[in-house]
């Protein structure tokens, strides 16, 4: 659609001053001024000199014209309200966690969180691989919860396997390297939790500031053959971590696994 | 060029024997400098009738494209033929003639930083080309063959270059058949494109020589050359591009349209972060230095892993025990954080990937922060606030690397309720508030093959639009809010193509078959959905009923706004408005007020009354 141009007829400061007379005297002031801006176009000079003049005029003392005129405009129409704001906020608030909507993928069918409530401020876009929901402490913001999964294969997911078909033990220095534990974790050794195999591992994470509690398994049901690898972890500041986590293993303990497929990599 | 003409190339050399010899004409004498330019511009002219001919005669688009990508010839497509040992003569003194351009794109050649009018923005594609860039077809020749020089001579693993070389003639071929500008200013984006890949390959050294991770093994392929594979590479081919394990699928996705679009832009903006560290927006200005987070320049792991062979092969990447599809190339690295800095750093945030310890420690979990540049605290990137990368960044970013008009492809669903989205008054005042957002506003799920009618109205095609990824067509059960490029749809528009920046088998690039009423239930699923800001707007819509003609008043007072600030018929700056304003000199007006403060590069108020003039052709007041 072609952009009209900039001023309509009606909105030139000449037909606006003599908006009182009457039709006829429009019209002939109008022939007249389209007259001379074309006089003017054709000599190059300014036919509009007297009135060229009273705009310079008025430029020069902007506080006395300008001020009334935008006067004028602010008493007549209010300021229209700001623009909306792109904030992105969805949160979802915990006591408890379900795999069921939006969350039925979860490889935990249920668990009892820790009290105070968790809250889950949704990431404004998605994952590419895998999924991580980080909770947060609604009392406590600096409590960390995080369930998640790596959405991938392993390259080779014989390590991982043979690790945890194997009895409850420390992981020896080997078996570390081989499922890339990272060396933030000073302790990692396998479990029983409510039926499922998991590898528990505890350290700190210097970019944060925080200890951490982490338990990975494979997310499907325990005895599929399919191995995507999922975890639980708790986080916090030393302090704060030291104080809360029993409180979450207590948590951890009421996990009921959600025995199905229920993740595998697209 | 095909290995036809290079065997015609060949023969001709071998015939003539006048490699180094000045050009003739074809009565045999040595053309004078005065003779050549009246020939290039009769040549461009001919072009552009041949140009035209072309487009409208069926079939034989292909059968062109070699040569018109080489260089402007006249008349019918037959004619070009006949032209052809002109094309070789020029391939065959490109040594002698050609002299090499290791600038940065100059400012003067790209728009302006305003945005363009809309009526120059629409620009049909078989619109005759601009006879201001005569050097065009001469430089993109000279460019082509400084660069196969230098590939030659840098590239060391011959499959690399084999590769390279092919993307180069893939990339003339695609942005020929894709690109919706005119023949010059396609063959100045080609040209312009391989200006920069010579930066990057003629360079003795680049930002990454500072940081000891960087540092290579003796034989392995430096950073600048593997840089300027993957440029060209995802200049070939867009819709290959990938943004790995990290949630910048918003960056990623306005990286593609732009390769697509405008791949010299693109290739500015990664060689001089790589060369230099840092990077100047085309358009206003802004200057994102990306030495002061090093993570962001340093390869990631997956940077480190990528190779456009691999890409090419579909060869998974590696880490932490788990394979990865579709992993991040270092150019997309470079572009995707200097772009999320762009829009981020003027808000006072900065965007930093994550560490490789932070890898480590959270593998595809880990995806980085963004930080307040003044207090340092950081948050987890995507929070909140003016912390993350939002659809309206995406367009502003869009217009800062190509300096171009970007306010038509941002596709968004407002931040209105269904039934609020049905009231006119309401829409109206929405986009009225809201003009400056860059957004198209599609307010109802069947208005979206409307829209896509739009994009490509002007011209401003591939689109991008937020999806819900848990539902269809994407259906990935973690879901949550995504961006996709349409890359094609049906005349009707009742159907699309798009690229998923999650890797290429997700994509459904080609033959438009995805209902675009898919697209735009996802578009408008509870899950992403904004909250509603009717609440802000509902007296207002309801005074635009009640009251139209005070409503026309308003927007034509503002509208006349500029020109009471004309001084002997001079606009007065827009800074010049406020230190007004500051010294009481003139009454608030808030709206205009706002408008300064937050556009201060709109100084002459252009984009002001253009919005403006948008809206009242848009709701007719």
């Amino acid at each position: 659609m072609p952009l009209k141009p900039p001023q309509t007829k009606d909105d030139t400061p000449e037909v606006k001053g003599i908006a009182t007379l009457g039709r006829c005297t429009i019209k002939a002031i109008k022939k007249t001024y389209i007259c001379l801006a074309t006089l003017s176009l054709i000599t190059g000079q300014s036919v509009f000199g007297q009135e060229l003049d009273d705009k310079t005029t008025r430029h020069r003392k902007p506080e006395a014209v300008v001020s009334k005129k935008h006067q004028r405009q602010v008493d007549t129409i209010p300021p229209i309200p700001p623009p909306a704001s792109s904030n992105w906020s969805k949160i979802y608030n915990f006591t408890e966690l379900r795999a069921k909507k939006p969350f039925e993928y979860l490889a935990v069918a249920h668990m009892k969180l820790p009290d105070g409530g968790w809250q889950y401020d949704v990431p404004y876009t998605g994952f590419p691989t895998g999924y991580s929901i980080d909770l947060t402490g609604k009392k406590n913001p600096k409590l960390n919860l995080r369930i998640y999964s790596s959405g991938t294969y392993f390259t080779d997911d014989r390590y991982f396997k043979n690790i945890l078909k194997q009895e409850p033990h420390e992981l020896s220095k080997e078996e570390r390297e081989s499922i890339c534990i990272s060396d933030s974790f000073t302790n990692s050794h396998t479990e029983n939790l409510n039926g499922k195999r998991v590898i528990v591992m505890t350290g700190h994470f210097d970019h944060d500031n925080e200890d951490v509690y982490r338990m990975e398994f494979n997310h499907n049901r325990e005895a599929s053959n399919t191995v995507v690898s999922g975890g639980i972890e708790f986080s916090a500041p030393p302090a704060e971590y030291k104080q809360n986590l029993e409180e979450m293993k207590k948590a951890f303990k009421t996990i009921r696994w959600n025995n199905v497929h229920v993740y595998k990599p697209d | 060029m095909s290995e036809d003409f290079k065997k015609k190339d060949s023969d001709q050399k071998a015939d003539s024997g006048q490699e180094n010899r000045p050009e003739k004409n074809h009565d045999g004498r040595p053309e004078s400098k005065a003779a050549r330019e009246v020939g290039s511009i009769d040549s461009t002219i001919m072009n552009l009738i041949a140009k035209k001919r072309t487009n409208s005669s069926s079939g034989s688009l292909d059968e062109s494209q070699d040569h018109s990508l080489e260089i402007d010839f006249g008349g019918s497509v037959e004619s070009r033929k006949h032209r052809l040992p002109n094309e070789v003569l020029a391939q065959a003194k490109e040594p002698t003639v050609f002299k090499p351009m290791p600038m940065p794109l100059p400012k003067h050649d790209l728009p302006t930083p305003t945005p363009t009018p809309s009526l120059e923005v629409r620009r049909p594609s078989d619109a005759l080309a601009p006879l201001a860039d005569l050097t065009a077809p001469s430089d993109l020749t000279n460019n082509r063959a400084e660069l196969k020089r230098l590939a030659a001579d840098k590239i060391q693993n011959p499959n690399e270059r084999e590769q390279f070389l092919k993307d180069i003639d893939q990339f003339e071929t695609n942005f020929d058949k894709r690109s919706t500008k005119c023949a010059t200013e396609k063959l100045r984006e080609m040209a312009d494109t391989y200006t920069q890949l010579s930066r990057l390959l003629s360079a003795d050294s680049d930002i990454l020589t500072k940081y000891s991770q960087c540092q290579l093994k003796e034989g392995e392929t430096p950073w600048r050359v593997r840089v300027a594979e993957q440029i060209i590479h995802q200049a070939a081919e867009p819709f290959t591009i990938s943004q790995g394990t990290l949630a910048v699928c918003a960056a990623a996705a306005l990286e593609v349209r732009e390769y697509y679009r405008e791949p010299a832009a693109v290739a500015r903006l990664v060689t001089d972060a790589l060369l230099t560290g840092s990077y100047e927006a085309t358009a206003g200005g802004t200057k994102v230095d990306l030495t002061k987070c090093p993570n962001n320049l340093i390869p990631d792991l997956f940077a480190m892993q990528f190779t456009v062979e691999k890409e090419v092969h579909g060869v998974p990447a590696h880490a932490w025990g788990n394979t990865y599809a579709g992993a991040r190339s270092f150019a997309s690295q470079l572009f995707e954080v200097t772009a999320i800095n762009l829009a981020l750093q003027p808000r006072g945030f900065r965007y930093e990937q994550p560490t490789p310890k932070e890898y480590e420690d959270r593998k595809n979990a880990a995806n980085g922060i963004t930080v307040d540049i003044q207090t340092k605290e950081a948050k987890p990137w995507g929070s909140s606030g003016s912390r993350m990368f939002t659809t309206t960044d995406i367009a502003t970013a869009a217009h800062m690397i190509s300096g171009k008009d970007e306010r038509h492809f941002a596709l968004a669903a407002p931040q209105l309720l269904p039934s609020e989205c049905r009231n006119f008054n309401l829409r109206a005042i929405y986009e009225l508030v809201n003009r400056d957002q860059k957004l198209v506003n599609v307010f109802s799920p069947t208005e979206l093959p409307l829209a896509l009618k739009e994009v490509e109205k002007f011209d401003q095609w591939p689109p991008i639009v937020r999806v819900d990824a848990s539902k269809p067509p994407i259906s990935q059960k973690n879901g949550g809010s995504h961006y996709l490029v349409l890359s094609a749809k049906s005349p009707d528009g009742n159907q699309v193509a798009f690229d998923n920046t999650w890797g290429e088998e997700k994509d459904h690039i080609g033959k438009p078959e995805v209902l675009t009423s898919q697209i735009a239930d996802s578009m408008f699923s509870s899950g992403i959905a904004l909250p509603s800001m009717a609440a802000s707007y509902i007296a207002d819509a309801s005074s635009l009923g009640s009251q139209p003609k005070s409503w026309t008043a308003r927007v034509n007072e503002w509208l006349d706004f500029p020109n009471k600030l004309s001084v002997g018929g001079q606009q007065l700056a827009a800074n010049e408005y406020l230190r007004l304003h500051d010294n009481g000199m003139i009454n608030k007006n808030d709206e205009i007020h706002k408008w300064v403060s937050a556009h201060p590069e709109d100084t002459k108020l252009e984009l002001w009354n253009l919005l403006l003039l948008e809206w009242r052709n848009k709701y007719h007041h």
